[in-house]
Protein backbone atom coordinates (compact mmCIF):
# COMPACT_ATOMS: atom_id res chain seq x y z
CA UNK A 1 0.00 0.00 0.00
CA UNK A 2 1.37 3.39 -1.07
CA UNK A 3 2.42 5.86 1.87
CA UNK A 4 0.33 8.75 2.29
CA UNK A 5 2.38 11.52 1.18
CA UNK A 6 -0.11 13.91 3.56
CA UNK A 7 -0.21 12.19 5.98
CA UNK A 8 2.30 11.18 8.79
CA UNK A 9 3.67 8.46 8.39
CA UNK A 10 4.41 6.79 12.18
CA UNK A 11 0.85 8.33 12.96
CA UNK A 12 2.02 11.51 14.95
CA UNK A 13 0.36 13.45 17.35
CA UNK A 14 0.79 16.69 18.36
CA UNK A 15 -1.25 18.32 21.27
CA UNK A 16 -4.53 17.08 21.61
CA UNK A 17 -5.55 19.47 23.16
CA UNK A 18 -8.86 20.19 21.78
CA UNK A 19 -10.04 16.76 21.64
CA UNK A 20 -12.40 17.72 24.08
CA UNK A 21 -14.74 19.41 21.81
CA UNK A 22 -17.55 17.77 22.90
CA UNK A 23 -17.65 18.73 26.77
CA UNK A 24 -16.80 22.40 24.76
CA UNK A 25 -19.73 22.30 23.07
CA UNK A 26 -21.86 21.33 26.28
CA UNK A 27 -20.25 23.90 28.15
CA UNK A 28 -22.07 26.59 25.52
CA UNK A 29 -18.75 27.46 24.21
CA UNK A 30 -18.63 29.75 21.37
CA UNK A 31 -18.95 27.81 17.78
CA UNK A 32 -15.39 28.19 15.54
CA UNK A 33 -16.55 30.59 13.20
CA UNK A 34 -20.00 32.60 13.10
CA UNK A 35 -20.53 34.72 10.67
CA UNK A 36 -24.09 37.18 11.11
CA UNK A 37 -24.74 38.99 8.24
CA UNK A 38 -21.77 39.53 6.98
CA UNK A 39 -20.94 41.87 3.99
CA UNK A 40 -18.34 43.00 2.59
CA UNK A 41 -19.06 45.09 -0.88
CA UNK A 42 -16.01 46.01 -2.70
CA UNK A 43 -16.01 49.17 -5.35
CA UNK A 44 -18.62 48.28 -8.44
CA UNK A 45 -21.02 46.54 -6.22
CA UNK A 46 -18.93 42.85 -6.27
CA UNK A 47 -18.50 41.09 -2.80
CA UNK A 48 -20.36 38.72 -0.47
CA UNK A 49 -23.54 39.77 1.14
CA UNK A 50 -25.63 38.78 4.20
CA UNK A 51 -23.92 35.49 4.98
CA UNK A 52 -25.29 33.55 7.59
CA UNK A 53 -24.02 30.27 9.02
CA UNK A 54 -22.01 29.16 12.44
CA UNK A 55 -18.98 25.77 12.09
CA UNK A 56 -19.09 24.27 15.56
CA UNK A 57 -15.87 22.04 16.15
CA UNK A 58 -15.11 19.52 15.60
CA UNK A 59 -16.68 19.61 12.22
CA UNK A 60 -15.38 19.87 8.57
CA UNK A 61 -17.46 22.73 6.76
CA UNK A 62 -17.12 22.80 3.12
CA UNK A 63 -17.62 26.16 1.46
CA UNK A 64 -18.65 25.67 -2.25
CA UNK A 65 -18.88 27.90 -5.26
CA UNK A 66 -17.44 28.66 -8.79
CA UNK A 67 -14.64 31.08 -9.19
CA UNK A 68 -15.37 34.43 -8.52
CA UNK A 69 -18.36 33.55 -5.36
CA UNK A 70 -16.97 34.82 -2.65
CA UNK A 71 -14.89 32.37 -1.15
CA UNK A 72 -11.82 33.94 -0.86
CA UNK A 73 -13.29 36.95 0.13
CA UNK A 74 -15.18 35.32 2.88
CA UNK A 75 -11.92 33.88 4.27
CA UNK A 76 -10.10 36.84 3.98
CA UNK A 77 -12.39 38.29 6.44
CA UNK A 78 -11.75 35.37 8.36
CA UNK A 79 -8.38 36.17 8.50
CA UNK A 80 -8.89 40.12 9.40
CA UNK A 81 -7.66 41.03 6.18
CA UNK A 82 -10.86 42.65 5.07
CA UNK A 83 -12.85 44.59 7.26
CA UNK A 84 -16.88 43.89 6.97
CA UNK A 85 -18.96 46.36 5.57
CA UNK A 86 -22.10 44.81 7.65
CA UNK A 87 -22.46 42.10 9.96
CA UNK A 88 -19.07 40.43 11.59
CA UNK A 89 -17.64 37.51 11.65
CA UNK A 90 -15.81 35.80 14.83
CA UNK A 91 -13.60 32.72 15.39
CA UNK A 92 -13.97 30.97 18.51
CA UNK A 93 -16.08 33.79 19.83
CA UNK A 94 -13.13 37.06 19.21
CA UNK A 95 -14.60 39.31 16.46
CA UNK A 96 -12.22 38.51 13.14
CA UNK A 97 -11.45 42.37 12.55
CA UNK A 98 -11.17 43.67 16.21
CA UNK A 99 -9.45 40.72 18.09
CA UNK A 100 -7.58 39.30 14.68
CA UNK A 101 -4.40 38.71 16.84
CA UNK A 102 -6.26 36.36 19.49
CA UNK A 103 -8.69 35.00 16.44
CA UNK A 104 -5.47 34.17 14.07
CA UNK A 105 -3.65 32.55 16.73
CA UNK A 106 -6.06 29.71 16.95
CA UNK A 107 -5.72 29.09 13.12
CA UNK A 108 -4.23 27.68 10.74
CA UNK A 109 -3.95 28.82 7.04
CA UNK A 110 -3.19 27.41 3.76
CA UNK A 111 -3.46 29.70 0.67
CA UNK A 112 -5.39 28.92 -2.50
CA UNK A 113 -2.62 30.73 -4.28
CA UNK A 114 0.88 29.06 -2.86
CA UNK A 115 3.04 32.08 -3.09
CA UNK A 116 5.78 31.80 -0.52
CA UNK A 117 9.22 33.62 -0.02
CA UNK A 118 10.81 32.14 -2.79
CA UNK A 119 14.59 32.78 -1.96
CA UNK A 120 13.67 31.40 1.25
CA UNK A 121 14.92 27.64 1.99
CA UNK A 122 11.62 25.47 3.28
CA UNK A 123 13.56 25.97 6.72
CA UNK A 124 13.97 29.15 7.04
CA UNK A 125 10.45 30.10 5.60
CA UNK A 126 9.17 27.77 8.49
CA UNK A 127 11.37 28.85 11.07
CA UNK A 128 9.92 32.75 10.56
CA UNK A 129 6.39 31.94 10.47
CA UNK A 130 7.15 29.97 13.82
CA UNK A 131 8.36 32.81 15.35
CA UNK A 132 5.03 34.36 15.83
CA UNK A 133 4.27 30.78 17.46
CA UNK A 134 4.63 29.40 21.01
CA UNK A 135 8.08 28.34 21.98
CA UNK A 136 8.09 24.95 20.66
CA UNK A 137 6.25 25.21 17.23
CA UNK A 138 9.72 24.81 15.13
CA UNK A 139 10.24 21.77 16.79
CA UNK A 140 6.92 20.24 15.78
CA UNK A 141 7.39 22.09 12.33
CA UNK A 142 10.70 19.92 12.03
CA UNK A 143 8.83 16.45 12.80
CA UNK A 144 5.96 17.10 10.60
CA UNK A 145 8.17 17.95 7.61
CA UNK A 146 10.35 14.44 8.61
CA UNK A 147 6.76 12.40 8.63
CA UNK A 148 5.59 14.22 5.44
CA UNK A 149 9.05 13.73 3.99
CA UNK A 150 9.49 16.55 3.09
CA UNK A 151 13.15 17.83 2.73
CA UNK A 152 13.41 21.66 4.23
CA UNK A 153 17.06 22.81 3.05
CA UNK A 154 16.17 23.25 -0.72
CA UNK A 155 14.68 27.19 -1.55
CA UNK A 156 11.15 27.43 -2.38
CA UNK A 157 11.61 28.09 -5.66
CA UNK A 158 12.78 25.02 -6.18
CA UNK A 159 10.03 23.01 -4.90
CA UNK A 160 7.20 20.96 -6.85
CA UNK A 161 4.06 22.00 -6.44
CA UNK A 162 3.52 19.08 -4.53
CA UNK A 163 6.28 19.69 -2.20
CA UNK A 164 5.09 23.80 -1.82
CA UNK A 165 1.81 22.39 -0.78
CA UNK A 166 3.45 20.34 1.96
CA UNK A 167 5.50 23.24 3.28
CA UNK A 168 1.92 25.17 4.03
CA UNK A 169 0.37 21.96 5.37
CA UNK A 170 3.14 22.01 7.77
CA UNK A 171 3.37 25.87 8.72
CA UNK A 172 -0.65 25.59 9.15
CA UNK A 173 -0.40 22.73 11.24
CA UNK A 174 3.37 23.29 12.96
CA UNK A 175 1.31 25.07 15.84
CA UNK A 176 -1.53 22.46 16.44
CA UNK A 177 -4.50 25.03 15.90
CA UNK A 178 -8.08 24.15 17.06
CA UNK A 179 -8.82 25.67 13.39
CA UNK A 180 -7.93 25.13 9.61
CA UNK A 181 -8.80 27.47 6.78
CA UNK A 182 -8.41 26.36 3.60
CA UNK A 183 -8.57 27.67 0.52
CA UNK A 184 -8.83 25.38 -2.25
CA UNK A 185 -6.08 23.86 -1.25
CA UNK A 186 -5.76 20.42 -3.77
CA UNK A 187 -6.03 23.28 -6.69
CA UNK A 188 -3.03 21.62 -8.96
CA UNK A 189 -2.33 18.35 -7.25
CA UNK A 190 -2.96 15.64 -8.48
CA UNK A 191 -5.84 12.94 -7.87
CA UNK A 192 -3.68 10.71 -5.46
CA UNK A 193 -2.31 13.87 -3.55
CA UNK A 194 -5.88 15.11 -3.45
CA UNK A 195 -7.07 11.95 -2.05
CA UNK A 196 -4.33 11.94 0.58
CA UNK A 197 -4.90 15.38 1.57
CA UNK A 198 -8.49 14.99 2.38
CA UNK A 199 -7.67 12.05 4.16
CA UNK A 200 -5.34 13.96 6.41
CA UNK A 201 -8.44 16.19 7.00
CA UNK A 202 -10.44 14.05 7.99
CA UNK A 203 -7.66 12.44 10.52
CA UNK A 204 -7.75 15.93 11.95
CA UNK A 205 -11.07 15.70 12.44
CA UNK A 206 -10.88 12.60 14.20
CA UNK A 207 -8.71 15.14 16.61
CA UNK A 208 -11.69 17.30 17.14
CA UNK A 209 -10.24 19.71 14.92
CA UNK A 210 -12.75 22.41 12.97
CA UNK A 211 -11.80 22.73 9.18
CA UNK A 212 -12.98 25.17 6.88
CA UNK A 213 -12.75 23.69 3.13
CA UNK A 214 -12.84 26.57 0.63
CA UNK A 215 -13.49 24.68 -3.00
CA UNK A 216 -14.63 24.62 -6.08
CA UNK A 217 -15.10 21.00 -6.31
CA UNK A 218 -18.18 19.65 -5.70
CA UNK A 219 -16.91 15.77 -5.55
CA UNK A 220 -14.02 17.35 -3.31
CA UNK A 221 -15.83 18.52 -0.48
CA UNK A 222 -18.76 15.71 -0.41
CA UNK A 223 -15.71 13.08 0.17
CA UNK A 224 -15.22 15.11 3.45
CA UNK A 225 -16.99 17.11 4.90
CA UNK A 226 -19.96 16.98 6.97
CA UNK A 227 -22.18 20.13 6.14
CA UNK A 228 -21.49 22.06 2.55
CA UNK A 229 -21.94 26.10 2.35
CA UNK A 230 -22.97 26.87 -0.96
CA UNK A 231 -22.16 30.13 -1.88
CA UNK A 232 -22.98 31.98 -5.55
CA UNK A 233 -22.47 35.73 -6.39
CA UNK A 234 -22.10 36.42 -2.87
CA UNK A 235 -24.57 35.00 -1.47
CA UNK A 236 -25.27 31.77 0.94
CA UNK A 237 -27.70 29.81 -1.39
CA UNK A 238 -27.54 27.24 0.87
CA UNK A 239 -26.26 25.19 4.00
CA UNK A 240 -26.71 21.74 4.07
CA UNK A 241 -25.53 18.03 5.56
CA UNK A 242 -23.61 16.27 2.85
CA UNK A 243 -26.18 13.67 2.56
CA UNK A 244 -28.84 16.04 2.22
CA UNK A 245 -27.15 17.53 -0.40
CA UNK A 246 -26.34 14.45 -2.09
CA UNK A 247 -30.17 13.38 -1.96
CA UNK A 248 -30.87 16.38 -3.67
CA UNK A 249 -28.54 17.01 -6.64
CA UNK A 250 -28.41 16.08 -9.99
CA UNK A 251 -26.27 13.69 -11.80
CA UNK A 252 -25.54 12.83 -15.71
CA UNK A 253 -25.78 8.80 -16.76
CA UNK A 254 -25.02 8.20 -20.19
CA UNK A 255 -25.76 4.97 -21.60
CA UNK A 256 -24.69 3.29 -24.76
CA UNK A 257 -27.15 0.14 -25.64
CA UNK A 258 -27.58 -2.81 -27.56
CA UNK A 259 -31.06 -1.80 -28.23
CA UNK A 260 -33.13 0.78 -27.00
CA UNK A 261 -34.48 0.42 -23.42
CA UNK A 262 -38.13 -1.25 -22.91
CA UNK A 263 -40.93 0.70 -22.65
CA UNK A 264 -42.25 1.49 -19.28
CA UNK A 265 -38.66 1.44 -17.96
CA UNK A 266 -38.66 4.77 -16.30
CA UNK A 267 -42.26 3.95 -14.52
CA UNK A 268 -41.65 4.24 -10.76
CA UNK A 269 -38.77 6.38 -10.63
CA UNK A 270 -39.46 9.89 -10.30
CA UNK A 271 -35.99 10.68 -8.83
CA UNK A 272 -35.17 9.40 -13.18
CA UNK A 273 -35.14 11.72 -15.81
CA UNK A 274 -34.53 11.28 -19.51
CA UNK A 275 -32.43 13.77 -21.09
CA UNK A 276 -31.58 12.93 -24.33
CA UNK A 277 -31.96 9.98 -26.77
CA UNK A 278 -29.63 9.33 -29.77
CA UNK A 279 -29.15 7.17 -32.29
CA UNK A 280 -32.08 5.89 -32.29
CA UNK A 281 -32.24 5.29 -28.33
CA UNK A 282 -28.96 2.82 -28.44
CA UNK A 283 -26.94 6.44 -26.96
CA UNK A 284 -29.54 7.93 -23.96
CA UNK A 285 -28.46 10.31 -21.44
CA UNK A 286 -30.41 10.52 -17.95
CA UNK A 287 -30.36 12.58 -14.73
CA UNK A 288 -30.16 11.19 -11.86
CA UNK A 289 -31.07 12.36 -8.33
CA UNK A 290 -30.69 10.34 -5.08
CA UNK A 291 -29.27 6.78 -4.97
CA UNK A 292 -29.21 5.51 -8.58
CA UNK A 293 -29.75 1.72 -6.79
CA UNK A 294 -33.18 1.18 -8.45
CA UNK A 295 -31.86 2.36 -11.67
CA UNK A 296 -29.05 -0.17 -11.33
CA UNK A 297 -31.64 -2.89 -10.86
CA UNK A 298 -33.07 -2.06 -14.08
CA UNK A 299 -30.52 -1.77 -15.95
CA UNK A 300 -29.19 -4.84 -15.08
CA UNK A 301 -31.94 -6.12 -17.49
CA UNK A 302 -30.91 -4.09 -20.21
CA UNK A 303 -28.52 -4.44 -22.69
CA UNK A 304 -25.83 -2.01 -22.15
CA UNK A 305 -22.93 -1.30 -23.95
CA UNK A 306 -21.01 1.48 -21.50
CA UNK A 307 -21.82 3.51 -18.89
CA UNK A 308 -20.58 6.70 -17.61
CA UNK A 309 -21.73 7.96 -14.80
CA UNK A 310 -19.02 10.93 -13.65
CA UNK A 311 -18.97 12.83 -10.06
CA UNK A 312 -21.66 15.50 -9.76
CA UNK A 313 -20.95 18.80 -10.77
CA UNK A 314 -21.53 22.34 -8.95
CA UNK A 315 -24.00 23.18 -11.71
CA UNK A 316 -26.39 20.59 -10.52
CA UNK A 317 -26.58 22.01 -6.93
CA UNK A 318 -27.32 25.06 -8.31
CA UNK A 319 -30.46 23.83 -10.27
CA UNK A 320 -32.03 22.27 -7.87
CA UNK A 321 -31.37 25.08 -5.59
CA UNK A 322 -33.01 27.98 -8.15
CA UNK A 323 -35.48 25.76 -9.14
CA UNK A 324 -36.69 25.25 -5.91
CA UNK A 325 -36.48 29.19 -5.19
CA UNK A 326 -37.97 30.10 -8.65
CA UNK A 327 -41.10 27.64 -7.40
CA UNK A 328 -40.78 29.38 -4.50
CA UNK A 329 -41.25 32.75 -6.05
CA UNK A 330 -44.44 31.27 -8.24
CA UNK B 1 8.17 42.04 15.88
CA UNK B 2 11.55 40.15 16.37
CA UNK B 3 11.25 37.50 13.41
CA UNK B 4 9.98 40.02 10.76
CA UNK B 5 12.57 42.71 12.04
CA UNK B 6 15.36 40.09 11.22
CA UNK B 7 13.52 38.51 8.01
CA UNK B 8 13.50 42.13 6.54
CA UNK B 9 17.55 42.84 7.51
CA UNK B 10 17.98 39.83 5.82
CA UNK B 11 16.49 40.19 2.95
CA UNK B 12 17.91 43.93 2.94
CA UNK B 13 20.95 42.50 3.17
CA UNK B 14 22.36 42.48 -0.45
CA UNK B 15 21.00 45.73 -1.84
CA UNK B 16 22.06 47.89 1.36
CA UNK B 17 25.40 46.39 1.16
CA UNK B 18 25.69 47.13 -2.69
CA UNK B 19 24.88 50.37 -1.94
CA UNK B 20 27.08 51.20 1.11
CA UNK B 21 29.52 49.81 -0.85
CA UNK B 22 28.94 51.49 -3.78
CA UNK B 23 28.58 54.96 -1.83
CA UNK B 24 32.09 54.46 0.00
CA UNK B 25 33.63 53.17 -3.03
CA UNK B 26 32.44 56.27 -4.79
CA UNK B 27 33.44 58.22 -2.15
CA UNK B 28 37.27 56.88 -1.33
CA UNK B 29 37.74 57.10 -4.99
CA UNK B 30 36.82 60.78 -5.60
CA UNK B 31 38.99 61.56 -2.24
CA UNK B 32 41.93 60.06 -4.52
CA UNK B 33 41.60 63.17 -6.63
CA UNK B 34 41.64 65.67 -3.58
CA UNK B 35 45.80 66.32 -3.92
CA UNK B 36 45.64 67.35 -7.65
CA UNK B 37 43.04 69.89 -6.87
CA UNK B 38 44.39 71.48 -3.76
CA UNK B 39 47.82 71.72 -5.89
CA UNK B 40 45.69 73.93 -8.52
CA UNK B 41 43.24 75.40 -5.46
CA UNK B 42 43.52 78.99 -7.10
CA UNK B 43 42.48 78.12 -10.79
CA UNK B 44 39.42 75.95 -9.39
CA UNK B 45 38.35 78.76 -7.05
CA UNK B 46 38.64 80.97 -10.12
CA UNK B 47 36.84 78.70 -12.17
CA UNK B 48 34.10 78.20 -9.24
CA UNK B 49 33.84 81.51 -9.08
CA UNK B 50 32.40 82.53 -13.21
CA UNK B 51 29.88 79.69 -12.65
CA UNK B 52 26.00 81.11 -12.06
CA UNK B 53 25.17 80.55 -8.57
CA UNK B 54 22.11 78.58 -9.95
CA UNK B 55 24.34 76.23 -11.40
CA UNK B 56 26.44 76.19 -8.53
CA UNK B 57 23.30 75.36 -6.13
CA UNK B 58 22.37 72.86 -8.33
CA UNK B 59 25.45 71.01 -8.56
CA UNK B 60 26.29 71.65 -4.57
CA UNK B 61 29.21 73.36 -5.19
CA UNK B 62 30.75 75.19 -2.36
CA UNK B 63 34.64 75.34 -1.37
CA UNK B 64 36.82 73.01 -3.52
CA UNK B 65 40.16 73.78 -1.62
CA UNK B 66 39.26 72.15 1.58
CA UNK B 67 39.33 68.60 1.99
CA UNK B 68 35.69 68.79 3.37
CA UNK B 69 34.62 71.46 0.64
CA UNK B 70 36.07 69.17 -2.02
CA UNK B 71 34.04 66.02 -0.52
CA UNK B 72 31.21 68.05 -0.15
CA UNK B 73 31.05 69.58 -3.50
CA UNK B 74 31.98 66.33 -5.52
CA UNK B 75 30.04 63.65 -3.30
CA UNK B 76 28.20 64.53 -0.23
CA UNK B 77 25.98 67.60 -1.22
CA UNK B 78 24.68 65.84 -4.46
CA UNK B 79 26.32 62.90 -6.04
CA UNK B 80 26.27 60.37 -3.18
CA UNK B 81 22.71 61.23 -1.58
CA UNK B 82 21.16 60.82 -5.18
CA UNK B 83 21.87 57.38 -5.12
CA UNK B 84 21.05 56.31 -1.74
CA UNK B 85 17.79 58.01 -1.76
CA UNK B 86 17.13 55.09 -5.27
CA UNK B 87 17.86 52.72 -1.83
CA UNK B 88 15.60 54.49 0.40
CA UNK B 89 12.84 55.38 -2.72
CA UNK B 90 13.05 51.40 -3.54
CA UNK B 91 13.30 50.26 -0.07
CA UNK B 92 10.42 52.25 0.98
CA UNK B 93 8.05 51.72 -2.08
CA UNK B 94 8.54 47.73 -1.03
CA UNK B 95 8.02 47.59 2.80
CA UNK B 96 4.23 46.81 1.99
CA UNK B 97 3.42 46.95 -1.74
CA UNK B 98 6.14 44.16 -2.31
CA UNK B 99 4.25 42.24 -0.03
CA UNK B 100 0.61 42.45 -2.18
CA UNK B 101 2.30 42.62 -5.27
CA UNK B 102 4.25 39.25 -4.51
CA UNK B 103 0.87 37.65 -3.19
CA UNK B 104 3.12 36.74 -0.14
CA UNK B 105 0.52 39.04 2.23
CA UNK B 106 -2.18 36.85 2.13
CA UNK B 107 -0.16 34.30 4.38
CA UNK B 108 2.40 37.01 6.03
CA UNK B 109 -0.82 38.24 7.58
CA UNK B 110 -2.41 35.04 9.25
CA UNK B 111 0.18 35.35 11.68
CA UNK B 112 -1.11 36.21 15.17
CA UNK B 113 0.81 39.73 14.80
CA UNK B 114 -0.92 43.57 14.73
CA UNK B 115 0.00 44.65 11.33
CA UNK B 116 1.60 47.90 12.46
CA UNK B 117 4.15 45.80 14.21
CA UNK B 118 4.99 44.14 11.09
CA UNK B 119 5.36 47.17 9.41
CA UNK B 120 7.28 48.47 11.84
CA UNK B 121 9.51 45.89 12.19
CA UNK B 122 10.18 46.71 8.07
CA UNK B 123 10.83 50.03 8.18
CA UNK B 124 13.13 49.62 11.31
CA UNK B 125 14.69 47.84 9.21
CA UNK B 126 15.06 49.85 6.23
CA UNK B 127 16.35 52.26 8.55
CA UNK B 128 18.92 50.24 9.86
CA UNK B 129 20.21 49.49 6.35
CA UNK B 130 19.92 53.68 5.38
CA UNK B 131 22.34 53.99 8.50
CA UNK B 132 24.64 51.26 7.06
CA UNK B 133 24.81 53.01 3.98
CA UNK B 134 25.98 56.19 5.59
CA UNK B 135 28.70 54.50 8.30
CA UNK B 136 30.40 53.40 4.95
CA UNK B 137 30.33 56.65 3.68
CA UNK B 138 32.13 58.06 6.70
CA UNK B 139 34.21 55.12 6.70
CA UNK B 140 35.22 56.34 3.02
CA UNK B 141 36.19 59.89 3.81
CA UNK B 142 38.14 58.68 6.78
CA UNK B 143 40.03 56.29 5.09
CA UNK B 144 40.54 59.36 1.94
CA UNK B 145 41.55 61.33 4.46
CA UNK B 146 43.95 59.33 5.84
CA UNK B 147 45.31 58.55 2.21
CA UNK B 148 45.25 61.71 0.72
CA UNK B 149 46.62 63.38 4.06
CA UNK B 150 43.75 65.12 5.15
CA UNK B 151 41.82 64.98 8.33
CA UNK B 152 38.46 64.82 9.39
CA UNK B 153 37.47 65.60 13.01
CA UNK B 154 35.73 63.13 14.29
CA UNK B 155 32.76 65.40 16.07
CA UNK B 156 32.24 66.46 12.58
CA UNK B 157 32.09 62.55 11.07
CA UNK B 158 29.08 62.39 14.27
CA UNK B 159 27.24 65.54 13.24
CA UNK B 160 27.61 64.68 9.29
CA UNK B 161 26.24 60.84 9.79
CA UNK B 162 22.92 62.25 11.96
CA UNK B 163 22.53 64.81 9.12
CA UNK B 164 22.67 62.56 6.49
CA UNK B 165 20.53 59.16 8.45
CA UNK B 166 17.40 61.59 9.20
CA UNK B 167 17.74 62.67 5.57
CA UNK B 168 17.46 59.47 4.38
CA UNK B 169 15.23 58.25 7.28
CA UNK B 170 12.60 60.84 5.93
CA UNK B 171 12.50 60.29 2.54
CA UNK B 172 12.53 56.46 3.23
CA UNK B 173 9.30 57.83 5.64
CA UNK B 174 7.48 58.94 2.82
CA UNK B 175 8.02 56.75 0.29
CA UNK B 176 6.44 53.73 2.80
CA UNK B 177 3.83 55.84 3.93
CA UNK B 178 2.81 55.96 -0.17
CA UNK B 179 3.59 52.60 -0.16
CA UNK B 180 1.13 52.09 2.56
CA UNK B 181 -1.74 53.89 1.31
CA UNK B 182 -1.19 52.63 -2.59
CA UNK B 183 -0.13 48.93 -2.53
CA UNK B 184 1.84 49.53 -5.15
CA UNK B 185 5.42 49.86 -5.78
CA UNK B 186 5.37 51.80 -8.86
CA UNK B 187 3.11 53.80 -7.85
CA UNK B 188 4.65 55.07 -4.33
CA UNK B 189 8.32 55.18 -5.75
CA UNK B 190 7.03 57.42 -7.98
CA UNK B 191 5.49 59.92 -5.99
CA UNK B 192 8.14 59.92 -3.73
CA UNK B 193 10.55 61.08 -6.46
CA UNK B 194 8.16 63.33 -7.91
CA UNK B 195 7.75 64.71 -4.05
CA UNK B 196 11.83 64.39 -3.02
CA UNK B 197 12.47 66.34 -6.57
CA UNK B 198 9.94 68.85 -5.76
CA UNK B 199 11.80 69.21 -2.85
CA UNK B 200 14.87 70.00 -4.38
CA UNK B 201 13.80 71.99 -6.95
CA UNK B 202 12.13 74.29 -4.08
CA UNK B 203 15.76 74.27 -2.19
CA UNK B 204 17.95 75.26 -5.45
CA UNK B 205 15.03 77.90 -6.15
CA UNK B 206 15.54 79.26 -2.92
CA UNK B 207 19.18 79.85 -2.76
CA UNK B 208 19.24 82.03 -6.01
CA UNK B 209 18.03 85.41 -4.15
CA UNK B 210 16.67 86.80 -1.08
CA UNK B 211 13.00 87.08 -2.16
CA UNK B 212 12.97 83.32 -2.27
CA UNK B 213 14.77 82.41 0.45
CA UNK B 214 11.62 81.91 2.42
CA UNK B 215 10.79 78.85 0.11
CA UNK B 216 13.83 77.36 2.02
CA UNK B 217 11.44 76.53 4.85
CA UNK B 218 9.67 74.58 2.04
CA UNK B 219 12.40 72.00 1.75
CA UNK B 220 14.16 69.14 3.21
CA UNK B 221 17.29 69.74 1.39
CA UNK B 222 17.36 72.78 4.43
CA UNK B 223 18.49 70.63 6.36
CA UNK B 224 20.81 68.47 4.62
CA UNK B 225 23.91 70.10 5.53
CA UNK B 226 26.48 67.59 5.86
CA UNK B 227 29.03 69.24 4.57
CA UNK B 228 28.33 71.94 6.91
CA UNK B 229 28.51 69.47 10.01
CA UNK B 230 31.57 67.65 8.74
CA UNK B 231 33.16 71.35 8.90
CA UNK B 232 31.62 72.44 12.15
CA UNK B 233 31.12 69.44 14.14
CA UNK B 234 27.51 70.41 14.90
CA UNK B 235 23.93 69.90 13.99
CA UNK B 236 21.13 72.30 13.56
CA UNK B 237 18.80 71.66 15.73
CA UNK B 238 15.46 72.90 14.61
CA UNK B 239 15.80 71.77 10.90
CA UNK B 240 17.16 68.10 12.28
CA UNK B 241 14.09 68.13 14.71
CA UNK B 242 11.50 68.97 11.76
CA UNK B 243 13.02 65.94 9.86
CA UNK B 244 12.74 63.31 12.83
CA UNK B 245 8.86 65.56 13.37
CA UNK B 246 7.99 63.97 9.79
CA UNK B 247 9.78 60.74 9.93
CA UNK B 248 8.11 60.09 12.87
CA UNK B 249 4.97 61.44 11.35
CA UNK B 250 5.27 59.62 8.18
CA UNK B 251 5.44 56.12 9.84
CA UNK B 252 3.03 56.78 12.09
CA UNK B 253 0.53 57.34 9.55
CA UNK B 254 1.68 54.48 7.58
CA UNK B 255 1.43 52.19 10.62
CA UNK B 256 -2.17 53.69 11.09
CA UNK B 257 -3.34 53.05 7.76
CA UNK B 258 -1.95 49.94 7.03
CA UNK B 259 -3.66 49.04 10.54
CA UNK B 260 -6.92 50.09 9.51
CA UNK B 261 -7.70 49.28 5.86
CA UNK B 262 -8.29 45.82 3.72
CA UNK B 263 -4.77 44.62 3.77
CA UNK B 264 -5.42 43.15 0.33
CA UNK B 265 -8.25 43.73 -2.51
Amino acid sequence: MLANPFRPRRGLRIGGKHSSHHVDRELNLPDAITAQRLSKVYRGGKGIFDLEFSVPEGEIFGFLGPNGAGKTTTIRVILGLLRPTRGSLSVFGLDSWRESTGAKARLGFVPGDPRLYERMSGAAFLEFLAGFRPPGTMNRARKLASQLELDLRPRIRHLSRGNRQKVLLVQALMHDPPLLVLDEPTGGLDPLGQGSFLELLKDERSRGKTVFLSSHDLHEVERVADRVAVIRDGKLVAVEDVEKLKAVRERRMELTLGRPLRDGFFDGMSDVRLIASQNGGNHVELSVCGRPTALLERLAQEDVIDLVYPPADLESVFLHYYTDIEEAHE
Amino acid sequence: MIPMLRKSLWDLRWTAFWYAAGGAIYIFAIALFYPTVREQAETFTKLVAVYPKAVLAIFGFTDLTTYTGFMGTETLNLIWPAVIIVFATLGGSAVVAKEVEDGTAELLLSVPARRWRLLLAKEAALGIGLLGTVVAAALALVIGAVVVSASVKADGLLAMTVVMAAFLCTVAAYTSLFSSVTSSRGAAAGMSLGVTVAFYLIWVVATLGDSWKWLKNLSIFTAYTPQKALETGSIDAVPIAILVAITAACVLLALVTFERRDAVA
